[in-house]
C-alpha cells in the first residue's frame, strides 16, 4: 500500500529579481563600507587635487589674479579650432564604432549562433579595445599608411589610398579609432542585448510584427538609451585620447590633447595658462558628457534591469 | 472560432524526445488543458501550434487547413506567455494597441478597442500604466487583453498564472474561463496544476513523456484514471498492490479484506496482480463506542498523523496493509486524535484497479 500525492511539479523557473539582503545593524556590518576608503583617496589624491588645482590655474593670471584672458583666448581662433577638430574626431569615431559595434553585438548574441562565438568575441573584443598608441598607429601605418602593404598593393590598380584618406587627417584618424571602439562597443552593448527578453521578440511576432517592426517598436526603443550612453563613453574616450593621434600626425597634430601636450613638453613657447585653459574646456566637455551619460544610465535601467 | 488538430506531433530536441506522436483534437470554441509535470512537451506542443517551434513530424491544422507552412506572425494565434512579456517602452493601452498597430488600423478604432479589452480584464483604470507599475497579476491581464486584441481563431496560454501568489492564480483562472466563455473561443491551456486544469477546462489531456496518457473531461480523468500515471499525477490517490481472487466475481483480496470491484470491464484472471486505486475522500474511519474496538471496517488501523487543510482534513491511518491516507470533513476530524483506533472503510464503487 503506498500513497502518492499529486506530483508537486515544480513551477517552471521564472526570473526572480533578488533584492540585497538587508545587513544586520551590526557595528561591523555598518562600518563595512570603510572599504572604500583607499579609492576614496587614490580618486582625490590623483583626480579631484589636480582637477582643482588645474581649474584654479586656469583662471590665474601672470601676478596670480584672477583672469578670464586664458578661457577667452581658447575659445577662438586655433584653439577654438582643436576643440572642434577633436569633438569631430571623437564623434565620428564613436559613431563608426558604436554602429558597426552595435551591429556585431546582436550578431554574437544571436539566438542559435554558437556558443563559441561569444566567448571567443569577448576576449576579442576585451583585447583590441585597449589596443591605442604607437602599436596601433604602426598596425595601420604599415598596411593602408603612405608606404603600407595596401597602399602599395592598390597603387596597382591606380588606387591612391594615402591621399585619398590620409591617416593623420580627421577620417583616417577615425577609422583608426574605429579599432579599439568598435571591440568597446561590442562589450558595452552585450549586456543590454542580454536584457532583451526571448519573449519580447516572440510576443511581436505572435501579434503579427515582421522581424523589422520588432526591432523598430520594440527592441530599439528599449536599447536605445543604451546604445546612445555607450556612444557616449566611445566619445568621451576618443575626445580624451592622445598617443595614437600623436603617433600618426607628429606636430602637425591639432586635436587638444595634441595641443595640451605641446604646451606642457614647451615644444611650442606660449604661456602656460593656455594649456590650463585649455584642459578645463576639456573638463568642462568630459563633464557635460557624463551628466548626458547618467541620464541615459537612468533612463535605460528603466527598461532593462 | 475555430477548430484545431494536432497530428502526430513528434519533436526531438538532441536525443530528448520532447513529443512523441501526439494527437489531440480540440473542437471549436473548446477550452483544453494540456496538464503534466515539468518536461512532459507541454510548451513543445504550444509552441508548434503557434509557430515558434517546429515539429520534426506530423501536422497543426486549424479548422482542417495544415498552417506549419505560415510563419509565426501570420498564424492569427493570441498567445499569453507565463511572465514577463508585455513590451516594457509601453503603456497598458499600447501594449494592448500593438497588434492593430502592426496592421495599421486607424487610431481611434485602436483606442476603442483597446480600451474594451481592458474593460474586460478589468483594468480599464490602469491603461497608462507601464508594465512595471502594474502587478504580475494586473500583467497577465494585459497580456490577455493584448493576445485577444485582433480576435485570434485561438488562444494559447502558457502557465499564465505559474508565477503569481495562490490566491491571485484562483482568481484570475476564473476570469480567464469568465472570459474565454463570452468570448467563446477556442484554447489551450498549458499548466502543471491540476487543480487550475479540472478547475476550468472543458476537457483535460494529461501528458506525460510527450504523449497524452488521457483525454476527458476534468470529471472523468479524476474519477476513472486510465493508467497508473493519470491516477497519481490528478489529486491524491491511495494505492495498493492486491491479487484477483475470481475474475468472474471480480473480486480482489486486499489483506484480510476480500472487494469487489464494480467495473464493467474486468479483463483479468485468478491470480493476476493489479494495483487498486483509491482517493482519500472515499476512505471512511470508524470509532469505537466508548473505548472499545471499532468494527465493521475492512480492517483496522491507528492514527499516525492529522494535517488540517481547511474544509477538509487529512488523515493517515497505519494499517496492516500500510498506511492509508482518508480526507474526512474537518468537523469529522474533531473526534479524531493521534493513536486513535479506528477501523478503515471504503465508499462502494471506489476502488479501481488497473494492471500492475
Ligand atoms: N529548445 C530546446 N532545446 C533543447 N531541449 C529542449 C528545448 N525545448 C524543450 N526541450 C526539452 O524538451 C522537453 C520538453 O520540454 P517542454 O516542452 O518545455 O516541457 P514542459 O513545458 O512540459 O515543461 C524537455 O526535456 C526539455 O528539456
Ligand atoms: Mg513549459
Amino acid at each position: 500500500m503506498a500513497v502518492t500525492t499529486a506530483v508537486e511539479a515544480a513551477p517552471e523557473p521564472v526570473a526572480v529579481r533578488i533584492r540585497a539582503p538587508k545587513s544586520r545593524r551590526s557595528w561591523k556590518g555598518s562600518l563595512r563600507w570603510l572599504g572604500v576608503l583607499p579609492f576614496a583617496a587614490y580618486i582625490s589624491i590623483f583626480l579631484l587635487i589636480p582637477t582643482g588645482e588645474l581649474i584654479v590655474d586656469a583662471f590665474k593670471g601672470a601676478n596670480n589674479n584672477f583672469t578670464t584672458s586664458g578661457i577667452t583666448a581658447v575659445m577662438h581662433g586655433q584653439y577654438l579650432q582643436s576643440f572642434t577638430a577633436s569633438i569631430e574626431l571623437a564623434a565620428l569615431s564613436a559613431l563608426f564604432g558604436g554602429v558597426l559595434g552595435f551591429f556585431l553585438a546582436t550578431a554574437i548574441v544571436a539566438r542559435g549562433a554558437p556558443s563559441w562565438l561569444r566567448s571567443t568575441m569577448v576576449t576579442f573584443s576585451g583585447m583590441a579595445a585597449n589596443f591605442a598608441g604607437v602599436p596601433l598607429a604602426f598596425a595601420f601605418t604599415s598596411t593602408i599608411g603612405v608606404g603600407g602593404v595596401i597602399t602599395v598593393l592598390v597603387k596597382h590598380f591606380g588606387i591612391n589610398l594615402a591621399s585619398s584618406v590620409p591617416l593623420s587627417g580627421t577620417l583616417g584618424l577615425a577609422l583608426v579609432y574605429t579599432y579599439f571602439q568598435f571591440p568597446l562597443m561590442v562589450l558595452l552593448v552585450i549586456p543590454a542585448l542580454d536584457g532583451l527578453k526571448q519573449e519580447w521578440r516572440e510576443a511581436a511576432e505572435n501579434l503579427g510584427a515582421s522581424s523589422f517592426q520588432y526591432w523598430r517598436r520594440v527592441a530599439m526603443p528599449i536599447l536605445l538609451p543604451s546604445i546612445l550612453g555607450a556612444m557616449v563613453l566611445l566619445f568621451g574616450g576618443a575626445f580624451a585620447a592622445y598617443a595614437t593621434a600623436e603617433t600618426l600626425s607628429g606636430s602637425t597634430g591639432n586635436l587638444v590633447t595634441e595641443y595640451i601636450a605641446n604646451l606642457l613638453t614647451g615644444n611650442i613657447i606660449v604661456n602656460t595658462q593656455i594649456s590650463y585653459a585649455l584642459a578645463f574646456g576639456m573638463i568642462v566637455i568630459i563633464t557635460v558628457l557624463m551628466i548626458f551619460y547618467a541620464a541615459l544610465q537612468r533612463r535605460a535601467n528603466k527598461w532593462l534591469r | 472560432m475555430a477548430s484545431v488538430e494536432l497530428q502526430g506531433l513528434h519533436k526531438e530536441f538532441g536525443n530528448v524526445v520532447a513529443l512523441d506522436d501526439l494527437d489531440l483534437d480540440v473542437a471549436a470554441g473548446e477550452f483544453v488543458s494540456l496538464l503534466g509535470p515539468s518536461g512532459c512537451g507541454k510548451t513543445t506542443a504550444l509552441r508548434c501550434v503557434a509557430g515558434f517551434e517546429f515539429p520534426d513530424s506530423g501536422e497543426v491544422l486549424v479548422d482542417g487547413k495544415d498552417v506549419l507552412g505560415l510563419p509565426a506572425n501570420k498564424r492569427n494565434m493570441g498567445m499569453v506567455f507565463q511572465a514577463y512579456s508585455l513590451f516594457p517602452n509601453m503603456t497598458a493601452q499600447q501594449n494592448v494597441e500593438f497588434s492593430m498597430k502592426i496592421r495599421r488600423r486607424p487610431r481611434s478604432e485602436r483606442s476603442k478597442r483597446a480600451l474594451e479589452l481592458l474593460e474586460l480584464v478589468g483594468l480599464s483604470r490602469q491603461a497608462e500604466r507601464y508594465p512595471r507599475q502594474l502587478s504580475g497579476g494586473q500583467q497577465q491581464r494585459v497580456a490577455l487583453a493584448r493576445a485577444l486584441a485582433l480576435e485570434p481563431a485561438v488562444l494559447l496560454l502558457d502557465e499564465p498564472l505559474s508565477a503569481l501568489d495562490a490566491k491571485v492564480r484562483v482568481q484570475l483562472r476564473e476570469e480567464v474561463r469568465r472570459i474565454q466563455l463570452e468570448l467563446g473561443i477556442t484554447t489551450l491551456y498549458v499548466t502543471h496544476d491540476q487543480e487550475e486544469a479540472l478547475s476550468v477546462s472543458d476537457r483535460v489531456a494529461v501528458l506525460s513523456e510527450g504523449r497524452i496518457e488521457q483525454i476527458g473531461t476534468p470529471a472523468e480523468v479524476y474519477t476513472h484514471p486510465k493508467t497508473s500515471f493519470v491516477a497519481s499525477f490528478v489529486g491524491t490517490v491511495n494505492r495498493a498492490e492486491v491479487t484477483v481472487l475470481s475474475a468472474s466475481g471480480k473480486t480482489v483480496r486486499w489483506g484480510p479484506a476480500v472487494l469487489k470491484l464494480e467495473t464493467e470491464a474486468f479483463a483479468y484472471h485468478d491470480g493476476d496482480a493489479v494495483t487498486l486505486y483509491l482517493r482519500p475522500e472515499d476512505v471512511t474511519l470508524g470509532l469505537g463506542r466508548n473505548g472499545t474496538i471499532p468494527s465493521g471496517g475492512l480492517f483496522n488501523g491507528r492514527v499516525t498523523s492529522i494535517t488540517f487543510l481547511g474544509p477538509v482534513t487529512r488523515v493517515s491511518v497505519r494499517t496492516e496493509v500500510g498506511p492509508v491516507v482518508a480526507d474526512l470533513s474537518s468537523a469529522e476530524a474533531l473526534e479524531l486524535s493521534i493513536d486513535s483506533e479506528v477501523s478503515v472503510d471504503v465508499a462502494p464503487g471506489a476502488l479501481r484497479a488497473l494492471a500492475s
